[in-house]
């Protein structure tokens, strides 16, 4: 009797050994793999994204970078959009705290935009041709005046059509940048239009 | 050995042995519900689980994509950019400045879409977006969010470049309709001063008004 209650009483001490060990084991796996949303240093890839601390980047299977938000190098927020040959075509972004949304040609020139101006933070909406001059410009100007101006290859104003509380005005200038055309409300609050010579004296008047 | 306890003890030794085949039992249950739901403590990859993965760089700069999209902060903390779903459910992109003043943003408003952009004082002053009747429009505001410079459509599907005084009210427009083009010259009494291309009964001429909307010239 005393034998077969030492042999069991050694089979517990063994067996009680064994379960402890196995789940001390248990409660070291448990706590090596918890999860935890612990931040990691290094960028974090799937397939063609990539994120870093700065943000996403999406290339396509050509493994050409085509779609980046977050921060640029200098630290300007942004989205940009890049073609097939990983030439940026559209952005939206802000420079120094300006909000800017920009198109561009294949050529990498800029075609389109709208943005605040850096000073008066008016808005601007503006096309420009192939050369990236100013050909179109919707603007609210440094006085507060909203204006169109259309603008020739040399990038100088042939025509603008602004206004102020008093009344509009519209003003077609040749390629000296004489006005020859000049419809609206003149300074003395008068309305009325002129045609003017190449030299700007008015050679016809209404009423 | 007391004789008398030896059944006692016996006893207590199978209730050990019972014990123990439970323990063992748990153990390993509890060891199958770990392998089966256990994961890699590698590289966080983004999670099925909701949790938000973020990725930090040594100045302090984050990155933190969460269910609702992508959240980048700069080394201030502040938010500079979000791409996502935001707060009111819209589809969004919204870029803010050093300060985390919201500066542009581009988003779907009552499922409309709006390119919005905002000076430091958080004022709309540019935006282009599609009018309740899907026409796009482009709009410029004055530091007060008046309404100075639009390209629109009209209510009749009219093209139209609008030009506003400080009071927001109409000083200029140009439009068209399939007949012929207007230009529309207006007082800051909203008596039309200057008008310039297609009339109503067909005739295209222009003539030029007093404050009391009486034609001072005309032609042809």
């Amino acid at each position: 009797m005393e034998a077969d209650l030492t042999g069991r009483l050694a089979r517990l001490e063994r067996v009680a050994r064994v379960d402890r060990a196995f789940f001390l084991g248990a409660l070291v796996l448990v706590l090596a793999t918890a999860q935890a949303p612990a931040p990691t240093n290094g960028p974090l890839t799937v397939g063609g994204a990539t994120i870093s601390s700065r943000g996403l980047i999406v290339a396509d299977t050509a493994a050409v970078a085509r779609l980046a938000t977050g921060m640029d190098s200098n630290g300007n927020p942004g989205v940009t959009e890049y073609d097939a040959k990983g030439t940026l075509r559209q952005s939206m972004f802000l420079v120094n705290n300006v909000p800017v949304f920009r198109q561009y040609d294949p050529a990498g020139k800029r075609r389109a935009e709208l943005f605040l101006a850096s000073d008066s933070q008016n808005g601007e909406y503006v096309i420009r041709d192939a050369a990236e001059t100013l050909r179109l410009g919707m603007f609210i100007g440094s006085k507060g005046l909203p204006e169109l101006g259309l603008y020739g290859s040399d990038g100088k104003a042939r025509a603008y059509l602004a206004t102020d509380d008093d009344g509009p005005y519209l003003v077609m200038k040749d390629t000296n940048a004489t006005s020859r055309v000049v419809l609206g409300v003149y300074t003395s609050g008068a309305f009325g239009m002129d045609v003017r010579n190449a030299a700007g004296t008015a050679v016809w008047t209404k009423p | 050995m007391d004789p008398t306890s030896a059944p006692d003890i016996s006893a207590r030794i199978a209730r050990l042995e019972g014990s123990s085949r439970r323990d063992r039992l748990l153990g390993v249950a509890i060891l199958a519900l770990v392998f089966a739901t256990a994961q890699a403590p590698g590289p966080a990859g983004p999670t099925a689980n909701g949790t938000p993965v973020v990725v930090r760089d040594a100045a302090g700069a984050s990155a933190t994509l969460s269910a609702r999209g992508l959240t980048v902060r700069d080394p201030a903390g502040h938010v500079r950019s979000f791409v996502g779903i935001d707060e009111g459910n819209r589809p969004s992109v919204d870029l803010s400045d050093t300060s985390g003043q919201l500066r542009e943003s581009m988003y779907l408003l009552n499922e409309l879409p709006v390119l919005r952009q905002f000076d430091s004082a958080g004022k709309r002053r540019a935006e282009m977006r599609l009018d309740a009747s899907n026409d796009g429009e482009l709009l410029l505001s004055d530091p007060n969010e008046k309404l100075r410079m639009a390209l629109f459509r009209t209510k009749s599907g009219d093209p139209q470049l609008g030009l506003y005084g400080s009071d927001e009210k109409l000083r200029a427009y140009f439009s068209t309709d399939d007949a012929s083009p207007y230009l529309v010259m207006r007082d800051n009494a909203g008596i039309n001063r200057v008008y310039v291309g297609g009339y109503v009964d067909g005739s295209i001429g222009i003539d030029v008004r007093s404050a009391a909307n009486s034609v001072l010239w005309k032609a042809p």
